[in-house]
């Protein structure tokens, strides 16, 4: 016997009709919106970008006697500058002493410095556009100072090129009384430059412009001589006027007498007239008797002399006299030649062309 | 006669009864505004009258200025300074930029929008930039972008919470907006005004010199809610 199928599946068929209908109507009905998902795009580059950096130089044009520079700027964009900070020291592997940047700085009340924006360092004694304090207390060889004006900063437009600057070192002396104490010494002056940009940016670096500072060394000048079997040579420095030399730490280290023979046929060679000894740096005269047996001073009739200054221990660097002595000897009696013959090289011998060469 | 019993409740009517009733239900609840009525018209509509709706962005030509503040020619003091423009050439990198520059990128947007009851969100994203750290970063966070009308399109609203999306509609279709993107590079590392101590403070000093970003792609792209 077979059992007869359940009537139960033709509700469920049914209920089944009526959610699809219900689905369907669902679908169809207008319910405010589009239910698809559109999308549409473009895409674009926006540039690579870069920055610049401040390209500030600052190179010397001038060194030794007046320290220079020529400021360029080739950042691509305006600048503003300024130097504010200067530092003095020794020339390195000069042979200036750490005394003798001590003795340059504490002259009178001190040294200052002033940086000048126009050429010609000689030219600008007044009229800094920067400036430090005097300073006259230096005892470890060396300085550093500040540098200030107002306002603080110069623009420095981009492409500016050799815009001038000029470091004035300013000892407080005459010119005569530092050349008696430091002549021919060697300093390095270091400048601190900074540069920012205008506002409102905030970039800003700092360039070191460093030179050599050196004072000269002038020649001395023959200027008397007396005439005997003794006589006496008398010269000038460091100026044609001076006689003596009153400072106890003179910037000539020692004086030596150079000395050759000439006849109508031979010149001699030049020789220090080492019987002489030091002649002390402040010396402005030596008395020579000249032997009076042998060579050459039994076979010549003709002797010149110079005067040579060392403004160190040691022979490296020295300045010669500019005019020289020329005697007659007749028997042991030594006559002067009314004028003094130049001397062709003076020097100063043992300087580079950084300082004074 | 004998009544005969009632047979026992069957489970299939109760469960059809049940399933009615939500169907009913179910009904009910779907769309108030539906009618249910049979009211029904015909029109004959031509053939090709028929269209589907369209979504999309068209991007014009870019151009890009870079403004950057100097001094002013033959400027005798610092504080003698001027701002001024130039435009990049197409597809140049903006170089030699100094900061405190700003760099503008302006590009004309163009919606297509048709569709009934169309909307829509139109958004604008910039990949990050990629490049010398400092700078990459300091350009991401100075990146900005406006949507502005022109030649009388219609204002689009901002999407709230979303940055850089606005809700377009088909009333937009054919509406033109300048797109500008505008990439500032902060004068200092704070954006205020720089101290009074050259390199101190809040100045960039060496920081952001000689550094790059990398070009950046910007896409466009306008989505259907």
């Amino acid at each position: 016997m077979t059992r007869p199928r359940p009537r139960r599946r033709l509700p469920l068929v049914a209920l089944l009709c009526v959610l699809a209908m219900l689905a369907a109507f669902a679908l169809i009905s207008p319910g405010g919106g589009t239910q698809a998902k559109w999308a549409g795009s473009q895409q674009m580059t926006l540039p690579a970008i870069g920055t610049g950096r401040i390209d500030l130089a600052v190179r010397p044009t001038a060194q030794g006697t007046d320290v220079e520079a020529g400021v360029a700027n080739s950042s691509g964009f305006g600048l503003e500058y300024a130097p504010t900070q200067v530092r003095f020291a020794a020339r390195s592997g000069s042979t200036t002493t750490a005394e003798d940047v001590n003795t340059f700085l504490n002259r009178g009340a001190g040294t200052s410095f002033a940086v000048h924006t126009a050429t010609g360092c000689a030219s600008t004694t007044t009229g800094a556009r920067w400036s430090s304090p005097r300073v006259d207390n230096t005892t470890t060889g060396s300085l550093t100072t500040t540098a200030s004006g107002t306002p603080a900063h110069e623009p420095l437009a981009t492409g500016a090129a050799d815009r001038p600057l000029c470091l004035g070192v300013r000892p407080d002396a005459t010119t005569r009384d530092v050349l008696l104490t430091s002549a021919g010494r060697e300093f390095q002056t270091t400048t601190t430059v900074q540069a920012a940009t205008v506002a409102p940016g905030s970039w800003s670096t700092t360039v070191p412009w460093t030179s050599v500072h050196a004072v000269d060394l002038p020649t001395a000048t023959a200027r008397t001589g007396t005439n005997g079997a003794s006589f006496t040579l008398g010269w000038a420095w460091p100026d044609t006027a001076s006689s003596t030399d009153p400072t106890t730490t003179p910037a000539v280290n020692r004086w030596e007498v150079q000395m050759r023979s000439k006849t109508s046929a031979t010149t001699g060679t030049w020789t220090a007239w080492s019987a002489l000894g030091t002649v002390p740096g402040n010396r402005r005269n030596v008395t020579v008797t000249p032997p009076t047996s042998g060579s050459p001073w039994t076979t010549s009739t003709q002797f010149q002399f110079k005067i040579r200054a060392y403004p160190f221990a040691g022979t490296a660097k020295y300045v010669e006299s500019s005019t020289m002595w020329q005697y007659t000897r007749s028997g042991t009696t030594y006559t002067r030649a009314s004028t003094f013959p130049t001397n062709p090289t003076p020097g100063p011998v043992g300087y580079d062309a950084l300082s004074l060469g | 006669m004998t009544a005969r019993p009632a047979p026992p409740p069957s489970a299939a009517p109760r469960l059809t009864r049940a399933g009615v009733a939500g169907a009913l239900a179910l009904l009910l609840l779907t769309g108030a505004q539906v009618t249910h009525s049979a009211w029904q018209d015909t029109e004959t509509v031509p053939v090709g009258q028929i269209r589907t709706g369209s979504l999309g962005v068209d991007l014009g030509a870019a151009t890009t200025t870079v403004s950057h503040t100097d001094l002013t020619p033959g400027a005798t003091t610092t504080a003698s300074t001027r701002t001024t423009t130039r435009t990049l050439a197409p597809g140049a990198p903006a170089s030699g930029l100094v900061v405190g520059d700003v760099m503008t990128t302006v590009v004309p947007v163009t919606i297509a929008a048709t569709g009934t009851n169309l909307e829509a969100t139109l958004k604008v994203d910039p990949v990050r930039a990629a490049g010398t750290g400092a700078l990459a970063a300091e350009v991401n966070t100075g990146t900005t972008m406006t949507l502005t009308p022109t030649g009388g399109a219609p204002m689009l609203s901002p999407v709230r919470g979303q940055a850089d999306a606005w809700a377009v509609t088909a009333a937009d279709d054919g509406a033109t907006y300048a797109l500008t993107v505008t990439t500032r590079i902060r004068p200092t590392t704070d954006g205020a005004a720089r101290s009074s101590t050259v390199g101190t403070g809040n100045w960039w000093a060496a920081g952001l010199q000689g550094a790059t970003a990398d070009p950046r792609a910007l896409t466009v792209r306008v989505t259907q809610n």
